[in-house]
């Protein structure tokens, strides 16, 4: 495969899903957080990039 | 299962006591596989391969090496593992179609117990959609009726095992892709905690989502499979703390937290066939709710729609034609999202993280149905529940985000079949990192169901 990058723009129903998908989701972020359980943000292993090999 | 299969667990019974061999076990399994076609399972199989590896299995077994109690079992591998003697095409035209060459740390941990590896099993395109409808080489069909899906992404190695096939498979699940094919299918699917298999060699949809797993006909067939999962691989740096797979036995009373309510809601039927296993199953059972289950599934969506778009940025600028319209759609949107969008995501997983470690109670497993609702028609974009109506995307992905989004580990059981006869799974959800506790706890659990409900 050539390393040329390709432009083919999206069509108007992608470009729609996209707004829609975007809209969603960030719809479902616009909430208050309760910051007395912040965690750090690698949560599953924090100290995992730290990690010797 | 469909039919009286054998599980793995009786497939290696047979094997010890000299009742079949690796080459007959895999005979059989080549001739379901073209009995059962139509379903679409497989991406490729090829009879010589796996009877080769079967001739293998048999020689060592007759001179006294057999390699494991699995040894010579055949075992069908989702599409999205890498394997030196097959393609690895995610189910994507964006890959090029050649063997790679190299095999995940889970393929050659199971190929030194001396597996056979019986054939690439169909899924959704990268993995990224939970139906198994968006494939390239087109759906899984449901063996219990196949004007239903499969579920996926990981439906081909479900399809596989519900429908005598193969035994066991292997699957991975970012939001539920073991779960939900698992229980669309009547069959058992394991996702070990975050950090407890290894992912090397195994196409990522979303870093820290991502968890392989097996899928097979029993939960002893499960314990079998654990130890080639889970531990510590230089690989896969998130398992670093991985302990090897150990059983244990859960001889305690068996405390359970039943997640109900708003956000949380299934149909009736699914209500009642998880209340009746769960009155049946001897356990103490609490109910409790969840607030912003709806929030913590859009921060669910922000980070794989964010992570695959990263994964996938240099193949979608060379090759966006390589991409199914939809898939494209969902990564230039993933690429769209701000750090923000992604770091309000990622509090919002603490906050869920903190709400199951501290404000449920004490308890053992989190139930909750693995579905809401029986799996949905290959065509139908909407599925009615509890009073809502919900695109079938999320109402297929409704519970089991959660265990993705905890990186829990989690296993679905099987509970019976649906008026409509569509089969019916319930989740148990576990602590993390106590893989083991959970599936002994799932062992004993199933085994009071069974012995209650006769």
């Amino acid at each position: 495969m050539s390393d040329k990058e390709v432009n083919v723009p999206l069509t108007v129903e992608q470009k729609q899903e996209v707004v829609d998908i975007l809209e969603r989701i960030r719809a479902g972020l616009n909430i208050p957080l309760d910051l007395q359980f912040e965690e750090p943000a690698h949560i599953f292993n924090p100290g995992v990039f730290n990690a010797k090999k | 299962m469909l039919k009286n299969n054998k599980n793995l667990t009786e497939q290696c019974a047979d094997l010890a006591s000299g009742k079949e061999t690796s080459v007959s076990l895999t005979i059989k399994a080549l001739d379901k596989a073209e009995e059962y076609s139509y379903l679409n399972a497989f991406v490729v199989l090829d009879r010589e391969k796996s009877l080769d590896q079967a001739m293998a299995s048999d020689k060592r077994r007759a001179n006294g090496n057999c390699l494991s109690p699995i040894d010579g079992v055949p075992i069908a591998v989702k599409d999205n593992y890498l394997t030196k003697d097959y393609p690895t095409t995610a189910c994507s035209g964006a890959l090029p179609l050649e063997p790679s060459g190299q095999d995940a740390t889970i393929i050659a941990n199971l190929r030194a117990a001396g597996v056979v590896i019986f054939g690439k099993t169909n899924m959704d395109e990268w993995a990224f959609s939970p139906t198994n409808v968006n494939s390239n080489i087109g759906p899984v069909l449901n063996p219990h009726n196949t004007n239903h899906v499969t579920g996926g992404s990981s439906g081909g190695s479900a399809a596989a095992i519900a429908s005598g096939i193969v035994s066991a498979g292997l699957g991975s699940d970012t939001g539920g892709s073991i779960r939900m094919p698992a229980a669309a299918c009547g069959i058992y699917g394991f996702k070990p905690s975050y950090g407890r298999a290894s992912r090397h060699g195994v196409l990522p949809l979303s870093w820290s989502l991502d968890a392989p797993g097996p899928l097979a006909s029993s939960l002893k067939d499960i314990e079998l499979l654990l130890p080639y999962f889970l531990g510590e691989d230089s690989k896969d740096l998130s398992t670093a703390s991985s302990a090897k797979f150990k059983v244990v036995e859960h001889n305690e009373a068996i405390n359970v937290i039943h997640l109900t309510g708003e956000g949380l809601e299934r149909s009736d039927e699914i209500d009642t066939a998880v209340k009746t296993a769960l009155e049946a199953s001897s356990a103490v059972v609490k109910e409790a709710g969840l607030s912003h289950v709806d929030n913590y599934y859009e921060a669910w969506e922000a980070i794989i729609f964010s992570e695959a778009a990263s994964y996938h940025q240099p193949l979608l600028k060379k090759n966006p034609g390589g991409f199914s319209s939809g898939l494209r759609a969902k990564l230039e949107a993933g690429s769209q999202l701000s750090a923000l969008d992604v770091l309000q995501a990622q509090r919002l997983r603490s906050q869920l993280m903190h709400t199951f470690a501290n404000e449920l109670g004490d308890w053992d497993i989190v139930v909750t149905p693995t579905l809401p609702v029986t799996a949905p028609t290959l065509n139908e974009e909407e599925q009615e529940f509890g009073g809502k109506k919900v695109h079938a995307h999320k109402s297929m992905l409704w519970f089991c985000v959660l265990g993705n989004m905890t990186g829990y580990p989690c296993v679905t059981i099987p509970i019976g079949l649906s008026k409509s006869g569509l089969p019916i799974g319930m989740m148990l959800m576990g602590k993390p990192n106590e893989d083991e506790k959970l599936l002994a706890i799932a062992i004993k659990l199933e085994s009071a169901l069974k012995k209650n409900s006769v």
